[in-house]
């Protein structure tokens, strides 16, 4: 098969929790780029080329979004709405982090038409698993899923 | 007493506005008594003058007509009796006079004029009823026959005696065939025929009668001259003389007496009687008739009045009645109408405020208690609005306050999470970046920062789960009980850790109506909860759900275990937030229970346990039936 580096979008805003997922996945052998945006404004600069994203060479086209919801200027709720309505953008798939398995918010996501959703902390073994469940193994470049512990 | 009365008809009283308006259907009654009382005193006095007055007159009149018959029943021309006459005079004296008099006072000085006129022709009858009486009483009634008796009889009696005392002298003469005693003879047969005859005639006064009176008179005279002629011896010369004077006389008499008979009033009572006493009474009769006439229309006249003053009286009665009836309903129903229909109004309007509908003022349509009644209501219900207002604000408030409490919580618990989640994070990147550089004692106490923070997460979790009941639940549905019983079960041996326990889920479990996603907490919270707090000692321990016939629109489901069981004393305190029975080597926030029981009491069900120690616990809930309408 042939590598491709597969390249990730990271909505997050709060910093400590991108620095988790960033090291998380690192630790687990996941070498994609990670490109990160702090606000979902940032998130649809970045994906339609807006300003200072306008360098695709330095801010490559995401090939998957890993979307938060709770967000200032425009929520993971706005930025999934955005890209699931544009027929050019619907394709990327969006992975939403949520605080609680146990969040309503997870069904409006999906309502949005988000493709799957992770719990924070990130639990590995569950986000290669829901991974896996979409086909999207791809994203995992060579490595067989490490168990989180 | 002024103010007494002003009190009685106070005007804004109901007792005022019902007196005047009894008083004026009560005055209506009086006045109708009134007309009736005048009505019967003009009736009493026709009655009065029909009775003491025409009708007496028209009686009287009668009476003395029937006096006057009477009188004229007692007079009798060819009856001399005592009797008679004495009842004639009383007719008079106890009937005729009587009831003239009487009448002359009854007629007034209207036909005073009349009754005197009366009065003179009932003399003249008297006096000649009486004359008529008299005269049938005394010899003279019959003149001819007075002249017979009287005159012609004596005359008679001595012609005969001459006559026979001749006869005799001519018989003892011995010289019989004497032509004069023959002549005697035939003069004494003729005067005797002719004398009979004439008492025959006096008596019947028929034809033949007459003839032989005549017959005998025209022979006496003829013997009596031929006797005279013929002359006489000394014999009868006495005799002849007697004769010669009394025949004439006789003849005369007879013929006097035959006209006297012949005349009209040969019967002189019975002359009187046609001559004077009809006519009088026919007078008098009349008279009495035209009198007795005119006091009959009178009486009859005051009668018919009388008649249609009293039936006037008794139509106007009657009208007056009716219209007192008429007044008295329409005035009561005015009034009721005044009481009843206010009161009515009051009521309802009193009925759609305690059945919560909306109200309105009602108008104050009278200045009585009535009155006074729907003003107070009118405040009663404005004030009870304001309090309702009030209240409303109050609960809308709460309310508010309560949703801002569960958003609080809820931002809260959102917020707290995400440094939860950094320091969960970083505790473990910490870890992996120490390794084996680690002390044991640096290892377990990442361990206590692991376990601790997990806790944290979890009691945010469940408060940011509680803070939401109610506020997401929609969309009720049907939901399998059986299905969910199972998953329940399969989750909480997740808990148990590899023991044997057995878990049992009723059969044919009834579905309920509610949220799944609640439905499936509730069971597994308490599933969860029983083999948690199951002890070491059990050695086989169970977990049950089933179910228990409900009640109006519920049933009854429970979780049953046959672990340590809880204290009765514990029994309320369990339910609430953040207590725990027990110690820290038991995974749990202490939040289940009141979690479980927010979620029930959310739909309007409840939760109780029953349970002692060391015979396990059975916590029964209850869920709804699916309405109707629901069903598939």
């Amino acid at each position: 098969m042939t590598e491709k580096a597969v390249r990730m979008l990271l909505v997050e805003d709060d910093p400590s929790h991108r620095l988790l997922i960033r090291k998380n996945l690192e630790n687990h052998g996941v070498t994609n780029d990670i490109n990160e945006v702090e606000d979902g404004q940032e998130a649809l600069d970045y994906i339609y080329g807006v300003g200072e994203y306008a360098d695709r060479k330095k801010y490559p086209m995401p090939d998957i979004v890993i979307l938060d919801i709770k967000m200032p200027r425009v929520d993971g709720f706005g930025v999934l709405e955005r890209l699931k309505s544009d027929p050019k953008m619907k394709r990327i798939p969006v992975i939403m982090l949520t605080t609680s398995s146990r969040d309503e918010e997870i069904a409006k996501g999906y309502e949005y038409g988000a493709n799957a959703y992770v719990t924070k902390p990130l639990d590995f073994a569950d986000f290669a698993k829901k991974l896996h469940d979409l086909k999207m193994f791809w994203v995992l470049t060579a490595e067989i899923p490490h168990d989180a512990d | 007493m002024k103010p007494f009365i002003g009190n009685l008809f106070r005007p804004n009283t109901l007792q005022g506005k019902l007196l005047v308006s009894h008083l004026s259907v009560a005055s209506l009654g009086l006045l109708a008594l009134l007309i009736t009382f005048f009505a019967t005193r003009a009736l009493t006095g026709a009655v009065l003058h029909l009775v003491t007055d025409s009708s007496p007159k028209a009686v009287t009149a009668a009476m003395a007509m029937s006096g006057v018959h009477r009188s004229m029943a007692w007079l009798r021309v060819s009856l001399n009796d005592e009797i008679f006459k004495a009842n004639r005079r009383k007719a008079w004296g106890e009937e005729i006079w009587p009831s003239i008099s009487e009448l002359i006072v009854l007629a007034g000085d209207g036909d005073r004029s009349k009754m005197l006129e009366l009065v003179a022709i009932l003399k003249e009858l008297e006096v000649a009823q009486w004359w008529v009486e008299d005269a049938v009483a005394s010899e003279g009634n019959v003149p001819a026959h007075m002249t017979l008796e009287q005159e012609i009889q004596p005359l008679y009696g001595n012609m005969i005696s001459a006559i026979d005392y001749a006869l005799a002298d001519l018989g003892r003469g011995r010289n019989a065939s004497d032509g004069r005693a023959v002549a005697l003879a035939a003069l004494k047969s003729d005067i005797q025929v002719s004398f009979f005859g004439m008492h025959d005639f006096v008596d019947s006064a028929e034809e033949w009668t007459e003839r032989d009176v005549l017959v005998g008179l025209s022979n006496a005279r003829a013997a009596m001259s031929s006797i005279v002629s013929k002359g006489g011896g000394s014999e009868f010369s006495e005799t002849l003389e007697l004769i010669k004077a009394e025949f004439p006389a006789y003849d005369h008499l007879i013929m006097r007496a035959l006209s006297e008979r012949k005349a009209e009033n040969w019967n002189i009572a019975r002359w009187t009687m046609s001559q004077e006493v009809i006519p009088l009474t026919k007078r008098v009769t009349q008279a009495l008739q035209l009198l007795s006439v005119k006091y009959s229309a009178e009486m009859e006249k005051e009668a018919k009045s009388a008649a249609s003053l009293s039936r006037f009286v008794t139509a106007l009665i009657s009208a007056m009645i009716v219209v007192m009836i008429a007044l008295a309903t329409v005035m009561s129903r005015r009034h009721a109408a005044r009481i009843t229909q206010p009161v009515a109004a009051l009521s309802g309007a009193a009925e759609d405020m305690a059945a919560g509908r909306a109200t309105a003022d009602m108008p104050v349509t009278s200045d009585d208690e009535i009155g006074m009644l729907t003003g107070v209501f009118n405040r009663m219900r404005s004030s009870l609005e304001d309090k309702e207002a009030a209240l409303k604000k109050r609960a809308d408030e709460m309310e508010k306050a309560n949703k801002e409490m569960e958003s609080f919580i809820y931002s809260v618990s959102h917020d707290l999470k995400v440094p939860m989640i950094t320091i969960q994070g970083m505790a473990k990147l910490l870890e992996k970046d120490l390794g084996e550089n680690l002390s044991k004692d640096s290892q377990s106490y990442f361990k206590y920062i692991f376990d601790a923070s997990a806790t944290m997460s979890d009691l945010l979790d469940d408060l940011l789960e509680i803070s939401r009941v109610g506020r997401m639940d929609v969309n009720p549905d049907v939901v399998d009980m059986n299905e969910m019983a199972k998953k329940a079960l399969a989750e909480a041996e997740a808990f148990s850790k590899g023991r044997g326990f057995t878990f049992i889920a009723q059969a044919d479990m009834p579905p309920v109506f509610a949220n799944r996603r609640r439905i499936y907490q509730v069971l597994s919270n308490l599933a969860g909860n029983a083999v948690k707090f199951m002890p070491q000692n059990v050695a086989e321990p169970v977990v049950e759900i089933g179910w228990r016939c409900g009640q109006e629109g519920w049933w009854e489901y429970f979780v049953r275990d046959n672990g340590a069981g809880i204290d009765p004393k514990y029994h309320v305190k369990i339910f609430t937030l953040f207590t725990r029975l027990h110690g820290r080597n038991v995974e749990g926030t202490g939040m289940g229970l009141a979690f479980v029981r927010k979620i029930l009491e959310n739909m309007g069900g409840a939760i109780r346990v029953e349970s002692e120690p060391g015979k396990g616990a059975a916590f029964h809930f209850t869920l709804p039936k699916i309405p109707e309408g629901e069903k598939g």
